[in-house]
Formats: C-alpha cells, sequence, structure tokens
C-alpha cells in the first residue's frame, strides 16, 4: 500500500470517529433516541362470505399500554365502513357492511413494540380492607370465572394455610402453582370456563387463566383476563388469554400456561382487558382470520429525539414520507457490497455479477433467506431447462435470452398461482424486487454457462449462494444495523475498508488453493 | 513439519503472483486502457505487428459485414485448411480450425471425432461471429479466416492435433517466465489452458522445457502419451525470445503474454497478444512470477 492509500483510509476512520463523538456530544442522552429498536409489524387477515344480509366484524386492535405502543395503524376494508369504539381502554375496531355478498377480505396492520415487564412481589402482602371503586367489579363471579362455586372456594380453602388467608402475595404463589402445575396443559378449542378446567384438570391458556383468576376473586384478589396475541415472526391463528392480578395498587400479569408469574414477556401484545373475545361478527358468515408478524427495526418513539435533518435522518425521511424500510436498504447496500469486496478481493470466490449478491441479499429481506434461495435455484434451473430446449434453433445471443426471461416471467405467475391455491405463503413474500433481481440472475448464469460451461456455472451459483448467505447475514444482523442506521457516518469507515482492500497486493484465499502445489512439494523449478 | 509447512505457505506467498497484485502492479500501471484494443483486437494486433516486420499467420480473408460473406466461396478453396477467428474474444473462444480430410472434404474437430464443415457451416459461423456472440460486451465484431498453420515437428510431438504455441510474459520489455502450450486430446486440439490444454514451463536461458500443468495441476509426463516433459530444446528459442520483445514493444503495453507459433515452413510468427495474462504458467514452471518481476524485491 502506498503512503497515500494509508493517509486517505486513515483519514476517513478518523473522520467516521469524530463525526460520532461530536454527535454523541452534542447530543447527549437524546442520542439514544436514534438509536433503532426491534418492533413488530402485524398484520390480521380476514376473511368472510356474505350472502346479502348486514354484515359486522369486531376486532380488538392494540391499545397503548405501560408495556406497548402502536403506530401506522392501517385498514383495508373494501366496502365496508370502520370505525374504532372505545370502550375503557379497550378499543374495538369495527368493520361494517349493509348487503355484503361474496367474498370478503378485510384488513388491520400496525407496528407495534412490546417490551418485557417483571414486577417484584414483597413476600408479605396483606389484603386491603377495601378495594377502589373501579375494581370491585373484577371480585365478582361470572359465568365464566365462577368464583362463587362451591368447588372453587373448597379448593381456595385447600390450597391455602389458615395463616395466609389475609396474604395477598401467598394467595397468588399458591393459586398460580396450582394452575400451573395441578392442570395439564392441553389445545382445547373453544372457551373453557374456570370450573370445566378444574373438573377436566386440564385446559389452554383460557382455562388455566380463568381458573387462575377464580382462586383469586374467591381469596379477595381482584383478578381480570386479558387477551392478546404471542408475537413471532411467521403466521398463525391462535390468541393468547392471561390474568392480571390486582396486587399492591397496580394490575400484575401472569402467565400460568407458560409459567410468567408476575411478568409479561416481550412478545405479549395486549388486545383487550377483560373476558373478552378478540373478534366477535354476525353469525354464519364462514369468518376466518390469521395473524402474521415479522420483527423489524425502527426509529424508537421517543418524543426527546433530535430534530429532523442530517442528526436525525429517520425524522428527515418520515417527513418526505419515505419509508423506513428503504432507507435501511440504501444504507445497508454498503455493507452487503463489503461482504461481496472480501469474498472477492480476499478470499477469491467468483460470483455472478459484481454486486448482484449485495442486491440479492437485500431482496431476500422481502422473501426470508431459505425461500429466496429456493426462488434463486428454481429461476435458475427453468431458465436452464429453457436454454436446453432452445439449444437447437441456435438463436443469437440476446434474443434467446429474451425467450428464458419470457419464459421465467410465465414460470413465476404460474408459481404464484399454484402457490395461492395451495395455500402458501409464497406470493405474499414474492414482491416485485425480489423477482426482479433474481430473473436479473439468469443472465449472469447464462453467459456464464455459455463461456465456460455448466459445471462452471454451477460451482459459481453455489459459491453465489454462500456469498449471498454471508451479506444476508450481515445486513440482518440487528447490532450493525441499529449502528449503521443510527449512525450513517459509520459507511466511512466502510470506504476506508474498501480503499485498503482496494489496495491489497496478497494472495487471495483460494489462490492459495491454486497454487497449492508449491506448498505441497516445496520444490524448486 | 507444521514450521516446513508454514515456511512454504510465506514463501508461497511471497513468490507467487496473484490477481491482485498483477492488476494493481502491472496491469493497471502498465497496461493503459485506450491502449487495451492494440491487444484486444486481433486484427488490430496483426497489422500493427505486420507494419513494423513482424512476422504474423497470413489473413485469408477478413469478413465486417453480412455482404463480405459473398467473398467467402473463393476464399478457402485454395488453402489445404484455414482457422476461422473473432476478431476480439478471450480464451479461445469462437475459434473454428478447419482443415482437410483425406477425401477433401473440410471438416472440424469434434468432441467425437471429426464432423462436416461446409461452406454452409462456415457461413453460418463468421455469421455468428459478426453478430457478436464470442465477444459478449461488444455488440458486433470481425471475423477472420486465417491460413491454417502446421506445427513443427519438435513441439507437434507433444500436441494432439492442433497448433501448439509459446506463450512469451514480456514486461518492460524482458521476457519474465514462458511456457509452451500443447493441445490435448481433452482440450480437443485447442492450445487453451482452461480448456484443458498442457502447459509446458521453458528455461528461458536454455530455451528446454521442464515441467507441467494439467487443469491447475502439476505434471511431469504428458497426459496423452506419459512422455517425459523435460527432454525438449524449443526450436529457434532465440528468435521467439527476441520476436516476443519486439512483439510487446510495438504493442506499447508494458505487461503482455505474447503468443508465439513456430510454423513448419514459415518459423516463428506472433499468433497474438494478450493484456492480462493468466497465471497458471507460474505452476507449469514451479516458479513464482514476483522474484522475476520485481527483481527479488518486494512490491
Amino acid at each position: 500500500m502506498r503512503v497515500r492509500d494509508k493517509v486517505a483510509a486513515l483519514l476517513l476512520a478518523v473522520a467516521a470517529f469524530a463525526i460520532l463523538f461530536l454527535k454523541i456530544r452534542f447530543l447527549g442522552p437524546s442520542v439514544a433516541a436514534l438509536l433503532p429498536e426491534a418492533h413488530h409489524e402485524i398484520r390480521v387477515d380476514m376473511s368472510l362470505d356474505g350472502h346479502g344480509e348486514d354484515v359486522q366484524v369486531r376486532m380488538a386492535v392494540p391499545m397503548p399500554a405501560p408495556t406497548q405502543s402502536i403506530r401506522n395503524e392501517l385498514v383495508s376494508s373494501s366496502e365496508f365502513r370502520f370505525h374504532i369504539e372505545k370502550d375503557g381502554e379497550n378499543r374495538w375496531g369495527v368493520w361494517e357492511r349493509a348487503e355484503a355478498r361474496g367474498r370478503c377480505a378485510l384488513v388491520y396492520s400496525a407496528t407495534v413494540r412490546t417490551e418485557p415487564r417483571r414486577f417484584e412481589l414483597p413476600a408479605v402482602l396483606p389484603l386491603p380492607a377495601r378495594y377502589p371503586q373501579a375494581v370491585q367489579v373484577d371480585l365478582l363471579p361470572t359465568p365464566l370465572i365462577q368464583s362463587g362455586a362451591a368447588e372453587i372456594r373448597d379448593l381456595a380453602a385447600r390450597i391455602l394455610a389458615e395463616q395466609d388467608r389475609r396474604d395477598a402475595a401467598a394467595i397468588v404463589r399458591a393459586a398460580f402453582a396450582y394452575s400451573r402445575d395441578a392442570i395439564r396443559s392441553a389445545e382445547i378449542k373453544g372457551t373453557t370456563d374456570a370450573l370445566t378446567c378444574l373438573r377436566l384438570r386440564e385446559g389452554s391458556c383460557g382455562g388455566k387463566s380463568r381458573l387462575f383468576a377464580a382462586l383469586l376473586r374467591a381469596s379477595g384478589v381482584p383478578a381480570r383476563l386479558v387477551g392478546g396475541l404471542i408475537l413471532k415472526d411467521g403466521s398463525w391463528t391462535s390468541t393468547h388469554v392471561w390474568t392480571e392480578a390486582w396486587l399492591g395498587g397496580v394490575w400484575v400479569p401472569f402467565c400460568p400456561l407458560n409459567d410468567r408469574f408476575a411478568e409479561i414477556p416481550s412478545n405479549y401484545l395486549i388486545l383487550c382487558l377483560g373476558d373478552e373475545s378478540v373478534f366477535t361478527h354476525t353469525r354464519d358468515v364462514n369468518f376466518d382470520y390469521i395473524f402474521h408478524a415479522k420483527t423489524i427495526l425502527a426509529p424508537p418513539m421517543g418524543e426527546d429525539a433530535p430534530a429532523a435533518g442530517l442528526l436525525n435522518l429517520w425524522a428527515a425521511f418520515e417527513q418526505v414520507g419515505i419509508p423506513v424500510n428503504l432507507l435501511k436498504i440504501i444504507l445497508l447496500m454498503p455493507v452487503g457490497a463489503l461482504v461481496v469486496v472480501i469474498a472477492r478481493n480476499l478470499v477469491g470466490i467468483q460470483t455472478f455479477g459484481t454486486f448482484m449478491p449485495a442486491l440479492m441479499a437485500v431482496a431476500f429481506r422481502d422473501t426470508g433467506l431459505s425461500w429466496g434461495m429456493v426462488l434463486f435455484v428454481a429461476i435458475l434451473i427453468a431458465g436452464g431447462i429453457v436454454r436446453v430446449l432452445l439449444d437447437r434453433f441456435k438463436l443469437l445471443h440476446t434474443p434467446r435470452l429474451a425467450i428464458v426471461l419470457t419464459a421465467i416471467v410465465s414460470f413465476l405467475i404460474l408459481l404464484a398461482v399454484t402457490a395461492q391455491a395451495a395455500g402458501a405463503i409464497l406470493p405474499t413474500r414474492a414482491t416485485l424486487f425480489p423477482l426482479v433481481i433474481l430473473t436479473l440472475t439468469v443472465e449472469r448464469f447464462a453467459i456464464l454457462w455459455d463461456e465456460e460451461g455448466i459445471g462452471k456455472a454451477i460451482r459459481v451459483t453455489l459459491a453465489t449462494m454462500v456469498v449471498v448467505a454471508a451479506a444476508f447475514a450481515a445486513i440482518q444482523w440487528r447490532a450493525l444495523q441499529a449502528v449503521v442506521l443510527a449512525f450513517p457516518e459509520t459507511l466511512l469507515l466502510a470506504v476506508a475498508a474498501f480503499i485498503i482492500i482496494g489496495r491489497w497486493m496478497g494472495l487471495r484465499l483460494a489462490e492459495f488453493v491454486r497454487f497449492r502445489s508449491f506448498i505441497a512439494s516445496g520444490e524448486r523449478g | 513439519m507444521i514450521a516446513g509447512v508454514f515456511a512454504r505457505v510465506r514463501r508461497l506467498g511471497e513468490e507467487v503472483l496473484g490477481v491482485n497484485a498483477r492488476n494493481l502492479s502491472f496491469v493497471y500501471p502498465l497496461n493503459p486502457r485506450p491502449l487495451f484494443p492494440r491487444a484486444d483486437d486481433k486484427l488490430l494486433t496483426k497489422e500493427i505487428l505486420a507494419a513494423a516486420g513482424i512476422p504474423v499467420p497470413p489473413t485469408l480473408a477478413v469478413f465486417e459485414t453480412r455482404r463480405d460473406l459473398a467473398e467467402l466461396g473463393s476464399a478457402p478453396r485454395a488453402a489445404e485448411g484455414f482457422a476461422i477467428k473473432p476478431a476480439q474474444s478471450f480464451g479461445g473462444k469462437g475459434i473454428a480450425i478447419v482443415r482437410r480430410d483425406a477425401a477433401g472434404g473440410f471438416v472440424t474437430a469434434g468432441p467425437r471425432g471429426d464432423v462436416p464443415f461446409d461452406i454452409e457451416a462456415a457461413r453460418e459461423h463468421i455469421l455468428e461471429i459478426l453478430s457478436g456472440v464470442y465477444s459478449l460486451e461488444k455488440l458486433s465484431d470481425r471475423a477472420f479466416l486465417e491460413e491454417l498453420l502446421e506445427p513443427e515437428d519438435v513441439l507437434g510431438a507433444l500436441s494432439y492435433k492442433g497448433l501448439p504455441d509459446v506463450r512469451v510474459i514480456v514486461c518492460r520489455g524482458s521476457v519474465a517466465m514462458a511456457m509452451v502450450r500443447a493441445p490435448t486430446k481433452a482440450s480437443l486440439g485447442r492450445a487453451n489452458l482452461h480448456q484443458g490444454a498442457l502447459g509446458i514451463g521453458v528455461d528461458l536461458a536454455s530455451g528446454r522445457t521442464t515441467r507441467g500443468v494439467v487443469r491447475g495441476r502439476p505434471v511431469d509426463s504428458h497426459p496423452d502419451t506419459g512422455a517425459r516433459l523435460d527432454a525438449t530444446r524449443i526450436p529457434a528459442w532465440e528468435t521467439v525470445v527476441d520476436l516476443s520483445i519486439r512483439a510487446a514493444a510495438r504493442i506499447g503495453l508494458g505487461y503482455l503474454g505474447i503468443d508465439v507459433i513456430i510454423d513448419r515452413r514459415r518459423g516463428p510468427l506472433v499468433l497474438e497478444v494478450n493484456a492480462r495474462p493468466g497465471l497458471t504458467i507460474q505452476v507449469a514452471n514451479r516458479r513464482g512470477l514476483v522474484p522475476a518481476l520485481f527483481g527479488g524485491g518486494q512490491p
């Protein structure tokens, strides 16, 4: 490396750290507001079949709470009218349509951030003499939480020692242990009330939570049910129910099914308070629903964030209406490029195109790595088959490629349609961007096949997949994402790395393999 | 033992020229982009060399447009055989070697023996070249017919059909390394190492062959005949060296691979030049290019 290369790389690194330092100094504690946090993008797909009747669908939509915040709420309701009804803290999304006919699709989506919370219960917590008006209702028996039933009262008396009867802490410990351990966990369809759960000695989240709540109410501790979702990356159909107990003047969460004592984990999303159904709808409309969620990084929602501008790119982008996702793709491209540069110039891996692997890695953010790879291989195979079929026509290169591309487009449409029919997730994930990028790789594949044979093309395909996986891992690495997104000046460090690698004279790793005969023999000609 | 391997790995790193160092130290600084066509365009190369009195294989015909194809009928009739070449292609792509078989018809070598190659086939092949099939980044190309050369006996004995040549790396006016490239059965008569041809190292002082490389692996005997590789002295070696140095000077690039053919009747001829010569020549010679290029010093 020449002096000027070293100086340039050093200056870039110094500049990056100087900007970083100044930014942290200038912003002080509010710099934390720049660091993106993990959020969930959730989507609820609902469908129903109308037969000319008036249809109403009510869904408990996420509410703001100390452990969760909601933004970017969007509804798609075709010809339905939509409004939100507030009922205490609960929020009900209501879709209504007169004389609904045919298949109707309703969608609710939002970006939510949930955080875990843990409560430390004192060893002893005397039952108060009286409760505030608002929580007294949560001491009363209901048809599903039969705290007045003799069996429940007997059980409450049996599992509690005489001296613990006035200790709320001991009551929740005993009732929790009983509903967690003495009741078998089972998948049960429909609603199980507390008494049935006790008699069957098995229950799902609902049965266990109601039994737990009934035991608390029977012992004089206010308790209520909470309906919600357990968030995960993917799709699912089950809702979740857990219990809150009024202890020391606050509602404390408990989940007997998943053994969460006085804590709410970070993946619990509250939809409604009280023993409510998440969905209620007009009868006989073949109502169905599915939940989807994906973890994403998004800027925090705090109010102390720095003003929009160079210091706060998030806010600047949001102001002009550019999706945060696009900002992420733009800022992470150089990270993908760095992986490609290392793979090519230091390791010596040959890939399709120069930055095709970086583009593919970005495209696979939409499909997921494994689906992306499946698509990639499927498209190459489809392209290869068409190419072999075309061989006898001896067409010129470009028209032949055009036929291959046309065939691939048809193949993708076919794939999307059949996957839709088979109920697969693929079509919802294979958006335009990955398809365009993957289709472009067919050209690279075809050229390589022409130039150096099918064996070489397959080897380069495998090498490309390895580099794509590495670039994908790099750009999906949360900590790295957070740093690059909050402090884009770190990209100067990437440029410094590019300069150093750009002047790297050493052998590539693959060249040590290529010239390994020099090591094995050690002889000189 | 481990220390010995480690020392050899280190020496490999110090002596072998890799792609990074070749490009950064030689190709980029010594071969200015605007001069690349002088090496990449075989017809232009031949023009420049012929003008300087450097012997090149005779060109029978040049085809620049479809209309030129009218000349095709008369051109090859006289010759014993000919080669159809694209002016701009890499790695021997698009070159068709056509010769007369015992019956007097034109044939070309295929994977399963000779196949007939008539005027119609030649016309189709030239059309493909003109439309740029073999020069991928370009939209069109020129094609030319070259007289079929016959290898003299010494190098011919090392080859399976086809035409062996001598690849000479010339850096800043002096020869850094050389190897014989001999077609094999596997390479279908082509002298290109990527296609399976045999590379044989050459001792620069004596012009004697040393040892070889096939598909990147070191070998000491011929893959087809099993004959030892170190028993040959390249005929007219001094002329080969002299032609290479003069050709490199004429082309004007500082780092070149010069391909010299030794024809039975015409002697050494410069066939083509390469602005990014490959690095496998180091395996054939069992020695790295770095000491030769830097005089033992470090980059």
